[in-house]
């Protein structure tokens, strides 16, 4: 047995001659909430159909659940799943639990299960209500109860807060957030939307034109990405010659009174901070920068002008 | 499988299907009537006359009629992304053959409301002609053959085109060019030929009644016809195959 719920290896996706997924090599562990991050047509939503066997690679493999994932054996793997994708589809003229029941019925679950997943996207009071006349924010939440039926043992969800206002994302990546722990499943969720990724997830794999760029936990990333030192000076004047001494006075700059340093290792830091208090400069604040996951994603994306991204 | 056709019979609640079916069967008894009876000659020959304009109302009515009932039928799931759900949870032969079954199944159901509403306006107008059962079989047979070729032929196009706009106007198009048809066949036997090259209207030549004017007595004489069984035997053959190759484009589809 894996310890991954998802494994792919050099999977590939090409239409006609454009490439929408190449050598992905991807690893979702058991039990974690993978956020897969990408600009709009980075391949996000692509590499989740192959996962779900809705399109067919042209080449490289998938292994779900500890299985490969094959035509023979697609159904049984998904019937472990619960997926989202995209903007999810209903029967506008039936009400949300008959809605729901269609997808008990295939998925064999009951009617104990359909009143679990209300409950658990809280759409109990509006069951009865025709899907029709749901806001966007509830037909989001009908999507995810749709995919949490027959507890799951893995969810796919495609951008499951897009076109949600700020309540309603927020109500949502509540809702991710508590799946590991409620129902024990493992969470493979894509976004554009970083900040909301970044309070939700533990492992991130970033893609780029059907690339992953990086793969690894979210503190990983952030540690493999530390950023700048920023330092609080009574007299930034007298700053000058320890930074010259440490070979930093060309690297570090001055902005609204901070001096800013490029990301130091520890002990050196500890040092330059003692010699700046020695040369009377008067250290009052070291501030060692985290990068946000949305300024890390722009640097490995080199996507300054950040076309789609939030 | 079973799972499947469950599930289709789910989402038709509050679709209200039948109203379509009602429609259809309606629509065709009254233009197969064309008015009350109005002489003892008519009386007579009641379900005769029956059994000679509803093949042709068909030929009007169905195409349009079928167009409209695939959509009815494929609409939520050609359109949006119920399919990327759906093809999760079940086999998309399983889907399409589970679809198919309902849309067999209804026409089944619209033969018998045809064939009540032939009974019941029999007993209106209080015909003096014997219902011949065998012939009202051959009718409805013949007619669910037609309508279930121009099902599958619709399904595919939906499938493909995911446009009931598109739909409702080929079924249009099939509608008239099939009464069009019907002119021409009346018109001389090369017409009756170019029948055969369209399915849409094989109604006519299935039929087994013909009708010929008596200019003495002027009224209108009920002839019984041979019937094609080759021909009805083709109907179901293109039918099948149609549903085949409806059963393919549905598991190559990527959606």
């Amino acid at each position: 047995m894996t310890q991954n719920a998802v494994e792919t290896h050099d999977l590939s996706k090409v239409y006609g001659t454009r490439a929408a997924v190449q050598g992905l090599a991807l690893e979702v562990p058991f039990g974690s909430v993978y956020g897969f991050i990408g600009p709009n047509g980075a391949g996000k939503t692509t590499t989740m159909k192959l996962l779900l066997g809705l399109i067919r690679p042209t080449g490289g493999s998938i292994r779900l659940l500890d299985e490969e994932l094959t035509p023979a054996n697609r159904l049984k793997l998904l019937s472990r799943t619960g997926s989202l994708i995209e903007n999810p589809g209903f029967y506008a003229h039936l009400t949300g639990a008959e809605n729901l029941r269609i997808v008990a019925e295939l998925k064999g679950s009951d009617a104990a299960d359909i009143a679990r997943v209300l409950d658990t996207v809280r759409l109990t009071p509006d069951a009865n209500r025709k899907v029709g006349h749901y806001s966007l924010g509830m037909r989001q939440r009908l999507g995810i109860a749709m995919a949490l039926l027959g507890w799951p043992t893995l969810l796919v969800l495609d951008e499951p807060t897009n076109g949600l206002d700020p309540a309603g994302i927020q109500e949502m990546r509540a809702l991710i957030a508590e799946m590991p722990r409620r129902c024990g499943a493992t969470v493979l969720i894509s976004s554009h939307l970083l900040s909301e990724l970044e309070q939700i997830v533990d492992h991130v794999g970033i893609l780029d034109s059907g690339r992953l760029l990086y793969q690894g936990t979210l503190a990983g990333l952030q540690e493999h990405s530390r950023g700048d030192v920023a330092l609080r000076l009574l007299h930034p004047e007298a700053a000058q010659a320890p930074l010259a001494a440490a070979g930093l006075a060309a690297a570090a700059r001055c902005e609204n009174g901070e001096w800013l340093l490029p990301p130091l290792k520890e002990a050196f830091l500890a040092d330059l901070v003692g010699s700046l208090a020695a040369a009377g400069a008067g250290v009052v604040g070291v501030n060692r920068r985290t990068k946000s996951l949305e300024e890390i994603f722009l640097s490995l994306t080199q996507g300054g002008s950040g076309t789609g991204v939030v | 499988m079973l799972r499947s056709v469950r599930a289709e019979l789910l989402k038709t609640r509050r679709r209200f299907d039948w109203l379509l079916l009602a429609l259809l069967a309606g629509t065709a008894l009254l233009l197969g009537a064309g008015g009350a009876p109005d002489s003892l000659q008519e009386l007579a020959s009641g379900y005769s006359a029956f059994f000679y304009t509803l093949p042709i109302v068909h030929v009007l009515v169905m195409p349009v009629g079928m167009a409209a009932l695939t959509s009815r039928l494929w609409d939520a799931e050609t359109r949006g992304n119920t399919r990327k759900l759906l093809f999760t949870l079940q086999s998309r032969g399983d889907f399409y053959a589970a679809k198919t079954l309902l849309g067999l199944f209804y026409l089944l159901v619209l033969a018998g409301m045809e064939a009540l509403g032939l009974l019941a306006m029999g007993r209106v107008y209080a015909f003096t002609e014997a219902l011949d059962p065998g012939r009202l079989l051959w009718l409805l047979v013949c007619s669910a053959a037609v309508e279930a070729v121009l099902l599958a032929a619709f399904t595919l196009l939906q499938l493909r085109f995911s446009s009931p706009v598109l739909l409702l106007g080929v079924g249009l198009g099939c509608s008239m060019g099939g009464f069009f048809l019907a002119m021409l066949a009346d018109i001389g036997s090369m017409g009756a030929a170019v029948l055969y090259a369209a399915p849409f209207a094989w109604f006519l030549p299935l039929s087994d009644m013909e009708m010929a004017w008596d200019t003495a007595a002027r009224q209108a004489v009920y002839l019984p016809q041979p019937r094609r069984y080759a021909l009805l035997a083709a109907a179901l053959g293109v039918g099948a195959l149609l549903f085949l190759w409806g059963r393919r484009a549905a598991a190559d589809r990527e959606v």
